[in-house]
């Protein structure tokens, strides 16, 4: 009797906890106006990025990242003179990072979309990229309208722009979210899912190397503007970091890491 | 601060029910595939047969000392690579019978060593035969005695169906998973997943509580 009370008592203050700090509408976490003061302060620069995702970030057996988008990381901590310091997370952990202060900055594969600036802000774009339906090389799938029906299995990460895409595009398939991207691929690689929605530069890049036993549905289904991320309410560290990424665009840095990584010319801006 | 808004999820309660149905599912499932596999496990341990109880202690040695992420990992896309397709759903129950049943033979094996090599003789001396006694003396007994292990089992197994979500099968932890990518509000959608746990894992040890204690009855009446 005792252990049912207690338990009782510990599921309603669970509860109240719930119910009791319900307030105006206000953005999940409320930011300081002193990210810059505070990197420059500590010397080091937090980054959110992913793994399993090359070339644009990967984490390597003996735990470094590698990819385009962490040799980013690296320019934007030298630039403002302090250490890179990496945090790995999945998809939607690139904005849940910055609204919870764990991060400073997202740097990973990062579409900036208007339901994603209501809750962190982004800077400009620093790559254009579109999606393709990838499939093995012997699927019966020749086209996206047959994808387009119940039982299709689609892999996609989840909480990336990949799953509005198949809801947009092949709204009646199957969608199966894994934890990264390379997890969906190799759903697919395994015959698990029937196709997998890609981002299309890395998709080339990857046809590229192993385009043996893969192609592409014809058609690009998405136009996305890959940008830095960094919390929303502190206009100062947005403006230095864009900063940063009109010169990466324009000094020419970012086409050279771009065909250092994915192997091909970087489409225009 | 976090600014706590419950508000901000609403939206997605309505697949919540879904969601903790498939959590129930794929519990129920496991635990009625590897229940009886526990049990006949048990008994090939205990088996005087050399050969037969070595098999069920390398069973329990290799599937309680193999991770439940692996193993899923391993039915779902391991076997998907020589051929074999188990859809997401089905490789969770595999993973979790497969571990539980290890579980499960050592909590049964447990329970038939409290049981006195003396009933079994004076059952014998009584006429009954060797089924007769199994069912009617010595399971009984076993039943009892590991109540309170297994409801622990039972509980195990729910909160481990929880790995179903890194192969995207929709149970709770996916909805949970969904939700805070898709209102960016994790502590709000991790916070009603756990009360929605602890709710689940409180029923199931009522229930075998109230059985523990009517078998307890039962047997001193």
């Amino acid at each position: 009797m005792q252990h049912r009370r207690s338990v009782f008592v510990a599921l309603l203050g669970l509860g109240l906890a719930m119910i009791a700090p319900i307030g105006p509408r206000s953005p999940a976490y409320a930011q300081t106006n002193q990210i810059l003061a505070n990197v420059q302060k500590t010397g080091v620069l937090r980054i959110a990025t992913v793994a399993g995702n090359p070339p644009y970030s990967a984490i390597k057996p003996d735990g470094q990242p590698e990819g385009y988008d962490i040799e980013i990381g690296q320019m934007l901590a030298a630039a403002l003179k302090v250490k890179p310091q990496w945090i790995v997370v999945d998809s939607p952990g690139r904005i849940t990072a910055l609204q919870t202060g764990k991060a400073d900055v997202s740097i990973a594969d990062f579409t900036a979309t208007i339901e994603r600036s209501t809750a962190i802000a982004f800077t400009r774009p620093y790559l254009i990229v579109g999606s393709n339906y990838l499939v093995k090389k012997g699927s019966p799938l020749t086209d996206v309208t047959q994808v387009n029906k119940a039982g299709v299995k689609i892999g996609v990460p989840r909480g990336g722009t990949a799953e509005d895409i198949a809801a947009r595009v092949t709204p009646n398939a199957t969608v199966v979210r894994f934890n990264t991207v390379d997890d969906a691929f190799l759903a697919l690689r395994s015959g698990q899912v029937d196709t997998q929605i890609v981002d299309s530069l890395q998709d080339a890049a990857f046809l590229a190397q192993a385009g043996a036993d893969f192609r592409n549905l014809p058609g690009n289904w998405s136009y996305e503007e890959i940008c830095l991320g960094v919390p929303a309410g502190d206009p100062d560290w947005l403006r230095v970091v864009d900063t940063f990424v009109r010169q990466l665009v324009g000094s020419g840095d970012d086409a050279r890491l771009f065909k250092k990584y994915f192997g091909y010319n970087m489409p225009p801006l | 601060m976090y600014q706590f808004r419950l508000q901000a999820i609403t939206s997605y309660f309505s697949s919540l029910p879904i969601s903790i149905g498939t959590t129930l599912e794929i519990t129920a499932l496991a635990l009625a595939l590897s229940t009886p596999i526990g049990l006949l496990l048990a008994k090939a341990r205990l088996s005087p047969s050399w050969p037969i109880a070595s098999f069920a202690r390398a069973y329990v040695e290799l599937f309680r000392n193999i991770p439940l992420l692996v193993l899923l990992y391993v039915f779902f896309f391991g076997l998907a690579q020589i051929g074999l397709h188990l859809s997401n759903f089905w490789a969770t129950i595999a993973a979790l019978t497969t571990n539980a049943a290890a579980y499960c033979t050592e909590i049964f094996r447990s329970g038939y060593t409290t049981i006195p090599q003396g009933q079994r003789e004076a059952a014998r001396s009584l006429g009954l035969r060797g089924l007769h006694i199994e069912m009617f003396i010595v399971l009984p007994q076993v039943i009892r005695v590991i109540i309170p292990a297994y409801a622990n089992q039972c509980i195990g197994v729910l909160i481990g169906s929880s790995i179903a979500a890194v192969i995207g099968v929709p149970e709770l932890s996916d909805w949970m998973l969904a939700t805070g990518s898709g209102s960016f509000r994790y502590m709000e959608a991790f916070l009603v997943a756990a009360v929605i746990y602890i709710v689940l894992c409180q029923a199931v040890a009522i229930t075998m509580a109230a059985i523990d204690r009517r078998q307890r009855r039962l047997s001193t009446s």
